[in-house]
């Protein structure tokens, strides 16, 4: 999964160097929301703090 | 001038995280998760500056640099709180008397820091959204990030797999 991460936003980048902006919003946006996900499915107790 | 700028900061960038591929391969530390997505905000905060030299300087590729380091600096934070009991010992090797997550959670605050410096004292035109030209400051950043995160989903992949990583 965190592998998945990085090839999205190393792809991110990839759009940025062609010059597809969209492609890079999109993808970093996705990025970001998994690596939430992420940090929320490795860190729990923050969640119950939070929660 | 302000594309040099974001330019530098995306060299500065990759250097740290080329520094951390370091201790991962010559000093054989294996990154925890959390290290892992601090990386991944680094890489979130250099895509911004990366829009800022490919697209133009506009304030909605600052606000991605902003979030990626509220994001990192959050994993950062609590990586540190961890560890914060004086009898629990630190993660990893550390680096000038700081352990790595410290000196994440630092380059997190600079950056947050030097957006709002940049944004304080340069005014930001309107500009297209369409591709600009790049010097080759720009390119040599850009092409050194990219190859950066491909190294580093490679790497990741052998370390975890495509499935979670063991924490």
């Amino acid at each position: 999964m965190m592998a998945a991460l990085f090839a999205i936003l190393a792809l991110s980048l990839m759009f940025t160097l062609i010059g597809f902006k969209q492609s890079v919003w999109a993808l970093w946006l996705i990025g970001t929301l998994l690596c939430v996900v992420m940090f929320f499915h490795h860190a729990t107790d923050t969640l119950k703090i939070l929660w | 001038m302000q594309k040099n700028i974001n330019a530098l900061i995306v060299i500065i960038l990759s250097a740290v995280l080329l520094g951390a591929f370091g201790f991962q391969f010559i000093k054989h530390e294996e990154p925890c998760p959390l290290c892992l997505l601090q990386r991944l905000g680094m890489l979130g905060i250099g895509i911004g500056a990366a829009m800022n030299v490919r697209f133009g300087i506009q304030m909605n590729h600052y606000g991605i640099m902003l979030l990626s380091s509220i994001f990192g600096g959050t994993v950062a934070l609590r990586q540190i709180a961890l560890h914060v009991c004086p009898t629990f010992p630190l993660f990893g090797i550390p680096f000038m008397g700081l352990s790595l997550y410290t000196w994440s959670f630092l380059v997190f605050a600079c950056t947050v820091l030097a957006v709002a410096l940049l944004l304080v004292l340069y005014d930001i035109k309107k500009e297209s959204s369409d591709k600009t030209p790049m010097n080759e400051l720009g390119s040599f950043a850009l092409w050194l990030l990219f190859l950066i995160a491909i190294g580093n989903a490679v790497a990741t992949y052998f370390q975890c797999g495509l499935g979670p990583c063991v924490d």
